[in-house]
């Protein structure tokens, strides 16, 4: 018996082989499979720091005063509430300024747009498309649509966008979206536009809601 | 008599010249083997102290951002509103298209007299004038009036 002694050794690590591989490989505990979800949720949980890192930076540069008067420029193309009077007064203003005269107009609208029908009489064409001209330079920004000029009457559609300013629910994780480029490239496209100040507003003779 | 002394001490001999590549091999599985399972463990060690850092790390991180969720806010409500103003920029613009109507007709000496939705009508005394003005383009319509002056519907592209 003793001369097969030398087989102990081969025997034992061969058991230990086959219950150990089974703990880290094969069994329920599987620790080589647990080590490689963890490095992955490391990995995932680092990205996220560098992330994270990045908007800090970001946020811990933002001028919220600054930002906010911006917020307020760009609501004057685009108001955060109904503001049907500035419309009214950038049609009647227009119609001013290029000598046409407004025969009527009616006020409607929905949850985002304001809509004025308006129908104007003018002398020529030459007057109908400078109105036109004027009134799409102005802030609010007005959309003309089903534009009808027949022989120095004209019939037309104004649609302005509004949407009231929402409260983001974004998560701390969530990226910030890419911002200076296009907020500058945005304000100097307003720069060539026209707006109504609400003193100009109240100075001719503030808000009819129902001009009917 | 079976002998089987003999056949016992014929196993040995051959159990003797195996043993030592039998042990060499073992020894080598079982380094490698204890190699792996050390590795392991340390990967493990490791692994499970990083990740406790980094969600440490992510979850402070975090906090700051919310701290400055007022920044946050007024930043996501400056780009929608750019978006906003963007998409109503884009709408497309009657005023240029209605002057380049207007310069086409006047450098033939027409008249504009209509627009409706993209259809210009012009009139003018001569056909061969409002032919050239619709050159290129569809006409809609040419009438004469009872006062012989001509007038043309086009589709203005």
């Amino acid at each position: 018996m003793r001369k097969w002694s030398w087989l102990v050794f081969p025997a034992l690590v061969g058991v230990m082989v086959v219950f150990s591989s089974r703990w880290l490989i094969a069994g329920p505990d599987q620790i080589w499979q647990k080590l490689w979800l963890t490095s992955g949720e490391v990995k995932t949980a680092e990205a996220e720091v560098v992330k994270l890192k990045n908007k800090l930076d970001i946020l811990n540069g933002v001028d919220i005063v600054g930002q906010k008067e911006v917020l307020s420029r760009l609501e004057t193309a685009v108001p955060s509430q109904r503001r049907a009077e500035l419309l009214i007064w950038e049609v009647t203003a227009a119609a001013s300024e290029s000598g046409v005269a407004i025969e009527r107009y009616g006020a409607g609208g929905d949850e985002t747009q304001q809509i004025l029908q308006v129908t104007l009489r003018t002398g020529d064409a030459e007057r109908f498309i400078d109105w036109v001209g004027r009134m799409e330079k102005w802030l609010p920004l007005v959309t003309l649509v089903n534009v009808n000029y027949k022989e120095g009457r004209v019939e037309v559609s104004l649609e302005q966008e509004w949407k009231a300013t929402v409260v983001s629910n974004a998560k701390p994780e969530d990226e910030l979206p890419e911002t200076g480029g296009r907020v500058r490239e945005t304000l100097q496209k307003l720069s060539g536009y026209r707006e109504v100040s609400s003193g100009q507003v109240q100075d001719a003779g503030g808000t009819n809601p129902n001009p009917f | 008599m079976i002998n089987l002394l003999t056949k016992s001490e014929g196993l040995v001999q051959v159990g003797q010249r195996y043993k030592g590549p039998i042990h060499a091999v073992t020894t080598v599985v079982a380094v490698v083997y204890l190699v792996a399972v050390a590795a392991s463990a340390g990967w493990w060690v490791w692994v499970g102290a990083r990740k406790s850092a980094v969600v440490g790390e992510r979850d402070t991180l975090s906090g700051q951002v919310g701290q400055l969720a007022a920044a946050e806010a007024v930043v996501r409500q400056v780009i929608s509103r750019v978006d906003m103003v963007e998409a109503a920029m884009a709408q497309p613009k009657q005023g240029p298209v209605l002057i380049k109507v207007l310069e086409e007709a006047q450098k033939k000496g027409l008249q504009v007299v209509g627009w409706h939705t993209g259809v210009v009508t012009v009139r003018g005394s001569s056909l061969q004038t409002l032919e050239k003005f619709a050159e290129g383009l569809e006409v809609k319509s040419v009438t004469k009036k009872s006062d012989g002056v001509w007038e043309e519907a086009v589709v203005w592209k």
